[in-house]
């Protein structure tokens, strides 16, 4: 459990740090058709790539944060156990949607490395490189969901059995 | 079908479900009951993020961001507030108009209410400044962010209806100005009946030119972002990117940034982003869901047998939003509305650049109104005032933003003007 978080912690520390390198590169491509008059034939798909692979890799972080938005509306007036029951079935919707994306995600991988896809673009970089980050992102969704249902429940226990001393 | 598919849907959602994953859930249970391929599901996952004009999104936030936690917030009030402030109302009305500078640069109200709010809150309270008013005030500035451009909810209308997202940016401004202009014009009303404020003093030329300068590299970067689209030299999406870049100088320039801070704005960036992406990204699983069944085809037919004419249609939409908005976040709103609406608005032949504007118009109410409404949980948790407060509060200005829908229902103009006779 541990060694889940920490690594959904590294990754999200990495892919927010991607957006700083994605500004970089189209700041430079702008300069470059501008002032030097040479356009790139890499920002722009690069920057692509780095997005797709910081939202993806970067779900984890954001679960472990709590930070996907939620209607937040019966929970105060039910109570506790039903902000459980809530946050428990979220997990739970969430990992499952998060083993079917992953498993026909690497599908889709195999697939592109079989048949050699490549972008229909300049740069014509290998489909899979992308793609790949949608079944990493998601096995990795999976592993922090059921760390996070660990937790809830190890919590929903300790607090409980402090109500009854 | 229509009507369990919305059943379960709503269910999930009020259970308190994250939207993105109700949507994609809900989805993805269609998919399976119809067997189709659940191929789909990665590739629409893929196709979501694989947008060049959605990047704006991240880089437009990471800016904000960065402002935000290097405070440059502070300096554009002070700025505003030197010209203006001793006025009658004064500095509520430097309040309204630096939410209205700030959402400039920009494109999320949220943004926009921390920003200012952070910094407003206590100079008007200790100027004696009604709370109530104070919150109601801040509430309500900050919804400018999405109407004034740039704004992410319209990048994400132009890509859901395949509209110019420039012509979008343009037709938000006329409505921006009418909607500073109703509450300034509300803030100075206010004043001229409540004397229990002490107005501030009139700044002297040397204060008003040094706190100008301050406030420079502000209104520099409005220059770059707002030029750099409007004369066409760069995309939305690298105008952000050049700003994230200039925002960058400017903070390293000023000292202003230290590395925690950073650290706090990109994470925020990563965060936010995730969570609207996957909402996109889950309300396109959903759709493509339920064309499948014929959904969106059945509720524009009851749409237009029931409303003949476009004006009870739009009557209608507003209306039906402002209820969706008690309860619904702005992104989902406009991601679960607008696939079924847009057929049924192109069928009537409503302009879809003046319809947008009306939407966003009717976020910024959904924005405002409790149980569900992002500005007032911002503004709570900014000054730390009960969300009852800040509800009463926003009322009076609630009712402003509704005569503007109605003004610019009235006078398309207000909001077409500008991109009709831009590029001609």
């Amino acid at each position: 459990m541990k060694y889940i978080d920490a690594i959904s912690s590294l990754l999200g520390q990495i892919m927010g740090w991607l957006f700083v390198v994605i500004a970089g590169m189209i700041t430079y491509e702008v300069i470059a058709r501008y002032l030097f008059n040479s356009p790139t034939i890499w920002a722009a798909e690069l920057s692509m790539c780095c997005m797709i692979w910081a939202i993806y890799l970067g779900a984890a972080y954001t679960i472990q944060q709590r930070g996907m938005i939620r209607i937040d509306i019966l929970g105060p007036w039910l109570g506790p156990n039903f902000i459980l029951f809530s946050d428990i079935l979220s997990l739970i919707i969430i990992a499952i949607f998060s083993t079917i994306a992953c498993y026909y995600g690497i599908q889709v991988v195999t697939d592109s490395i079989r048949l050699s896809r490549a972008a229909s673009s300049m740069l014509a970089l290998p489909m899979w490189i992308t793609e790949i980050a949608i079944p990493i992102g998601f096995a990795t969704l999976v592993l922090q969901c059921i760390s996070e249902i660990i937790r809830t429940l190890k919590y929903a226990l300790s607090t409980q059995q402090g109500d009854n001393r | 079908m229509t009507v369990i598919t919305l059943t379960i849907l709503v269910i999930l959602l009020a259970i308190g479900i994250p939207v993105a994953f109700v949507f994609a859930t809900v989805g993805l249970g269609l998919f399976i009951y119809d067997d189709i391929s659940l191929m789909n599901i990665p590739i629409t996952l893929y196709s979501t993020a694989d947008n060049f004009i959605l990047l704006s999104i991240p880089l437009f936030l990471l800016m904000s961001n960065i402002l935000i936690r290097g405070e440059l917030g502070a300096d554009l009030y002070r700025a505003v507030q030197s010209w203006i402030g001793h006025w009658p109302g004064g500095l509520a009305m430097a309040t309204i108009l630096s939410c209205g500078i700030f959402s400039a640069i920009s494109g999320s109200s949220v943004a926009t209410s921390a920003t200012i709010g952070n910094i407003a809150f206590q100079e008007m309270i200790t100027r004696g400044y009604e709370r109530r008013f104070v919150l109601g005030l801040l509430a309500a500035g900050g919804t400018l962010g999405i109407l004034i451009p740039p704004s992410i909810p319209l990048i994400i209308y132009g890509i859901i209806t395949e509209s110019s997202i420039l012509d979008l940016f343009l037709a938000g401004i006329g409505p921006g100005i009418l909607l500073i202009t109703l509450f300034m014009l509300y803030c100075f009303c206010w004043a001229k009946f409540n004397h229990q404020y002490a107005p501030s003093l009139k700044a002297s030329w040397h204060e008003r030119m040094i706190c100008s300068v301050k406030a420079l590299p502000t209104l520099l970067l409005i220059f770059i972002i707002i030029g750099g689209i409007y004369t066409g030299v760069c995309t939305p999406t690298e105008s952000a990117a050049v700003g994230v870049t200039t925002s960058l100088l400017i903070v390293l320039l000023k000292r202003t940034l230290s590395w925690d801070a950073m650290k706090y704005a990109v994470m925020d960036t990563l965060k936010t982003t995730v969570s609207v992406f996957f909402i996109i990204a889950g309300a396109k699983i959903f759709s493509k869901a339920i064309t499948f069944y014929d959904i969106p085809q059945s509720i524009s037919l009851t749409l237009t047998e029931s409303f003949s004419t476009p004006p009870a249609l739009i009557l209608s939409i507003c209306f039906s939003l402002l209820i969706i908005g008690l309860f619904l976040e702005s992104i989902s709103m406009l991601l679960l509305m607008m696939p079924v609406l847009l057929p049924t608005i192109q069928l009537m032949g409503i302009d879809i650049i003046w319809f947008a504007i009306l939407f966003v118009m009717m976020i910024e109410c959904a924005l405002v109104t409790p149980p569900v409404g992002l500005n007032l949980f911002t503004i709570q948790a900014v000054t730390g005032s009960p969300i009852i407060d800040i509800t009463k509060g926003v009322t009076p200005f609630f009712i402003l933003i509704l005569l503007a829908v109605l003004i610019i229902y009235l006078l398309p103009e207000i909001a077409l003007f500008i991109p009709y006779h831009y590029t001609g």
